[in-house]
């Protein structure tokens, strides 16, 4: 529901009503937004009031002690007595057969969505389920209806998810990095303070201290931590040489530029480690075989990092040291192409994810810019690349060394995507701007402009990536875009429609004239098959249309509302109004069942089935919250059935099979109790 | 998983079941052949759960047959062993065998008295930690003493038999579990006990030829979880089901397999083996063992 804030006409500085992702009261329970700027739509209530495609009209109840609904029931009945209404089924929906999608394919909108409101859930032909083809289009055109359309919703609710997703992944490398930048500082220092007194003394640990916060430390970077600070304390005089590795550094990163969460992840956990470590330590750790898990972890993943390697050994004598080598390394490291938002800010190097996340990065160093004395070390907007990492620089007695530092820290980090070293909570409003400070005015390209507003949300960046990147044309009436889908029903819910409620009229797709009930039955029996048994004598009772038809009928009679449940790996699934109105409970697989003596007089097949399917089954439905129900059909034997169709037609036949209901559940004794 | 040739696993049925009862043959078979079959033996001490099993392991027929057809284990058919051995049985080896189940009894007291000396040592030394310090290096010497007679029962029990358990009449009573002291020697038999080619044979061969190690997939709706290596170090990547080569396989279940299996992050595997023509004769490069070529596919459940 959080597309509503990119339709709304309240206005954005209205926070609170925007963010409101609750259905209004006014509306309750209809499911929509108020901020929508379409008539607001009828409660579903009203919608799906039918059950099935008949009215009824009862008579008013009578009360014995009150005489006037005595008057109320005659008004009643003579007004249905003289001016009666019109014959039920009183819309006769027409319908194609079609051989090919085995389905009957119903053309008319009107029809259309009369069956999908009455609960006959076929399939859009260009849907998912739904038949919201024009719909769709209308919102891709850009007017406002197709908002509602389900197909964008679950679009939106990925886009979140997946953004909520690389939020939390941003959090964790950000601690992360934090961490290690607090490390490298400290080590820093205290090879300064011991180049100068050669005494390493207590303040380098207390400025340690306070810059490591303790909460956002991960356990991971433990180990490393303790060896570093040993290996300084032990060793006085640690030479820190890595002006030369770094910028071979950036080669190896651009070999294979990280793309996927996980990936950048994995980066800095491997190699920085080991970087951090063959820089600093380079000498000890050379020659010490790794016996520690830190240690173990800190070695060459794969064969790919140890072919990266002398690539890298290579190019520090190429490349060279200084910072002005960074910009044309950055340059090659755009991964996908965002040029028009990096070209602001060429060394945040995002291009990575897209726009949230830039967005997010460049805040963070923006605010960084704020926080950091940004006067002592050029910090700013100028020449030199900076990165978050500058945060170091706020230390003003660290700056004369700082050149020297910063130059490593750039060189480090120009490897991924860069986050703000603020750890900021995953919960948003919907209504805040990518970034505080540059809504407006720092990010021209992306999808600010498109909201005369200025409140750039990441729901409207997302839409407007939904819509295919389309400029957005004025919005078309439904009149001008043809409808080209069509509504494919099932067999079982035709048949259904044509034989019990005779709301629906078959046509032969050749000669156009209408199919009645009783060739209506064969055809859909001989097209069960998977190469259609046209001969008449190779239909049997056991036909799997049969079989389904009568389990259809069976629960559609009792007032669930069965559908195709092919998703789940079940043959139907049941709801109890629909699934407007709940999630389906069950999941219903069809057994057929011979349990007639006679029919070991005819040959049939009885149905394979073991624990392994059923378990398998059982637990795709429990994946999803449904419990599975075995119905087994007991088929009557052929003489019966063709005895009964001659005598009373096709419901005679069909009142021979029988259904019962087996209801399963896994039970597991240690964790049932 | 190059395996000595020498070690023949003997692979006991039992009532149409194949177990292993030696605990160096499971080693063996999990190391050499990727074969980490079942657990299915309840603990002595704790009957009545059923989470951590013990001995014996019960293999797949198509596990039991691929030893065989790798000639690393026979098939031993208990009962009749049992009968033939047991009838032949003279007077030595029944002296032999009671005498087997009387040090089996004295190798129990034994563990007793140690269990019984060992707390007691535990006891003094809590209690006179505090007045003489004398009495606690001796008391850690006694326990070091134990500590190492723990690990290597075997060798000890004569000497310490003699010192510290005087009552002989007294000696616990033994379940035995296993036979095998009453069989004297388990050598495979001549005629060599066969196994129908199971249906599953040809894809498990296929499976295990590539270094995958298997367990049964029945939680998952398949026949095999099939796993890279070890299952102690690795998830399973694929939940394969076996099919015959001209199966009609339901769409029902390649649908509820495939969801299933990306479900649990899993790939859906189903494979056959193709029938072997008279005509053609030679096998498209199958690893079957004696069937044709293995076709396998895989299925992950993609969202359009």
């Amino acid at each position: 529901m959080a597309e509503t804030s990119t339709v709304t006409t309240t206005p954005a500085g209205n926070d609170a009503t925007v963010i409101k992702t609750g259905p209004p009261s006014g509306a309750a329970g209809t499911g929509a937004p108020a901020e929508r700027a379409s008539p607001p739509r009828p409660p579903v209530n009203q919608i799906y009031a039918l059950p099935a495609p008949i009215r009824t009209f009862p008579l008013p109840t009578f009360y014995p002690n009150n005489p006037v609904s005595l008057l109320h029931l005659i008004y009643a009945w003579l007004s249905q007595v003289f001016r009666a209404p019109p014959q039920e089924p009183s819309v006769v929906h027409t319908g194609v057969w079609d051989p090919e999608t085995r389905s009957v394919h119903i053309l008319d909108e009107s029809s259309v969505r009369a069956l999908w409101e009455q609960g006959f859930y076929g399939k859009g032909s260009l849907s998912r389920s739904e038949p919201n083809w024009l719909k769709r289009e209308l919102a891709r055109r850009g007017s406002p209806e197709g908002k509602t359309v389900s197909e964008a919703r679950t679009e939106l609710r990925r886009e979140e998810r997946r953004l909520a997703k690389w939020e939390r992944a941003k959090a964790e490398l950000e601690a992360l990095e934090k961490q290690r930048l607090a490390e490298t500082l400290a080590r820093t220092a205290a090879s300064e303070t011991t180049r100068l007194n050669g005494i390493l003394s207590e303040p380098v640990k207390a400025a340690e201290a306070s810059v490591l916060p303790s909460s956002v430390r991960p356990t991971a970077v433990e180990p490393e931590d303790a060896d570093e600070e040993a290996a300084v304390e032990t060793t006085p005089v640690v030479e820190i040489s890595h002006h030369p590795e770094p910028a071979g550094r950036q080669i190896r990163q651009e070999a294979k530029p990280p793309v996927s969460p996980a990936e950048l992840l994995a980066l800095p956990n491997s190699l920085a480690e080991l970087n951090n470590l063959l820089d600093t330590r380079g000498k000890f750790h050379d020659v010490k075989a790794p016996v520690g898990p830190a240690e173990l972890l800190l070695l060459p993943n794969s064969h790919a990092d140890l072919v990266l390697r002398p690539v890298s050994g290579l190019a520090i004598f190429e490349i060279g040291q200084t910072a002005p080598s960074q910009p044309t390394a950055q340059a090659t490291h755009e991964v996908d192409g965002h040029a028009e938002e990096s070209h602001t800010r060429p060394k945040t190097n995002g291009g990575i994810n897209g726009h949230a996340i830039k967005a997010s990065a460049s805040t963070g160093s923006k605010e960084l810019d704020g926080v950091s004395g940004s006067g002592i070390c050029p910090n700013g907007t100028g020449k030199t690349p900076i990165t978050p990492l500058s945060l170091a620089s706020d230390d003003p007695v660290l700056c004369p060394s700082a050149a020297e530092l910063e130059g490593d820290l750039l060189q480090k980090r120009g490897k991924s995507v860069r986050f703000s070293p603020r750890v900021e909570s995953t919960t948003f409003l919907h209504s805040d701007p990518p970034s505080p400070g540059l809504s407006v005015g720092v990010l021209p390209k992306s999808a600010a402009p498109a909201l005369p507003n200025g409140g750039a949300t990441p729901e409207a960046a997302s839409a407007s990536a939904l819509s295919a990147g389309a400029p957005r044309l004025a919005p078309d009436s439904a009149t001008e875009i043809e409808n080209k889908e069509h509504f494919q029903l099932a067999p079982e819910e035709a048949f259904f429609l044509a034989f019990s409620l005779g709301a629906l009229k078959v046509v032969d797709p050749v000669t156009g004239s209408p199919i009645s009930t009783e060739h209506l039955l064969p055809l859909f029996r001989s097209h069960s098959y998977f190469t259609p048994r046209t001969s008449h004598s190779g239909l049997r009772p056991d036909d799997p249309f049969l079989i389904n038809y009568a389990v259809y009928h069976h629960f559609r009679s009792l007032g669930w509302v069965p559908r195709h449940g092919i998703k789940f790996g079940v043959d139907w699934i049941i709801y109890q109004r629909g699934p407007v109105f709940d999630h389906s409970e069950f999941g219903i697989m069809v057994m057929p069942a011979f349990s007639d003596a006679a029919w070991e007089q005819h040959e049939h097949e009885e149905p394979k089935r073991s624990w392994s399917w059923l378990m398998g089954v059982n637990r795709v439905l429990s994946h999803v919250l449904k419990s599975l129900v075995l119905v087994y059909v007991d088929i009557p034997p052929p003489t019966v059935f063709d005895e009964e169709i001659k005598r009373g037609g096709i419901a005679a036949a069909l009142k021979k099979y029988t259904i019962r209901e087996v209801m399963v559940r896994r039970f597991s004794a240690n964790r049932n109790r | 998983m190059a395996a000595p040739a020498e070690r023949q696993v003997r692979i006991s049925r039992v009532a149409g079941r194949y177990l292993v009862f030696d605990i160096d043959d499971v080693v063996h078979i999990r190391r050499h052949y990727g074969i980490c079959a079942v657990l299915t033996g309840t603990m002595p001490q704790n009957p009545t759960q059923n989470l951590f099993l013990g001995l014996p392991i019960e293999l797949h027929a198509e596990e039991a047959r691929l030893l065989v057809d790798k000639g690393a284990g026979y098939i031993a058919d208990e009962l009749t062993d049992h009968l033939s051995q047991l009838s032949v049985m003279d007077a030595s080896t029944r002296k032999a065998y009671l005498q087997h189940l009387k040090q089996q009894r004295r190798n129990a007291q034994q563990v007793f008295d140690e269990e019984k000396a060992k707390v007691q040592a535990k006891h003094q030394g809590k209690r006179k930690a505090k007045p003489a310090a004398v009495t606690e290096t001796t008391a850690a010497v006694t326990e070091t003493e134990e500590d190492t007679s723990l690990f290597d029962t075997p060798k000890p029990p004569s000497t310490t038999l003699t010192t510290t358990t005087p009552k002989e009449p007294s000696l616990p009573g033994v379940t035995p579990t296993t036979s095998a002291p009453l069989i004297p020697s388990p050598t495979p038999p001549s005629p060599a006990v066969g196994i129908p080619r199971p249906a599953n044979y040809p894809l498990y061969n296929y499976l295990n030829a590539r270094g995958y190690y298997t367990t049964p997939g029945l939680r998952f709706g398949g026949d095999y979880s099939v796993y890279p290596g070890d299952p102690f170090r690795y998830h399973a990547h694929y939940l394969a089901n076996s099919y015959g080569w001209d199966v009609e396989v339901a769409m029902l279940d390649l649908v509820a397999s495939g969801r299933l299996g990306t479900a649990v992050k899993k790939s859906f595997l189903f494979g056959a083996e193709k029938p072997v023509e008279e005509g053609s004769g030679a096998d498209g490069g199958g690893e079957g063992g004696g069937g044709g070529e293995v076709r396998v596919f895989c299925i992950e459940w993609a969202g359009m």
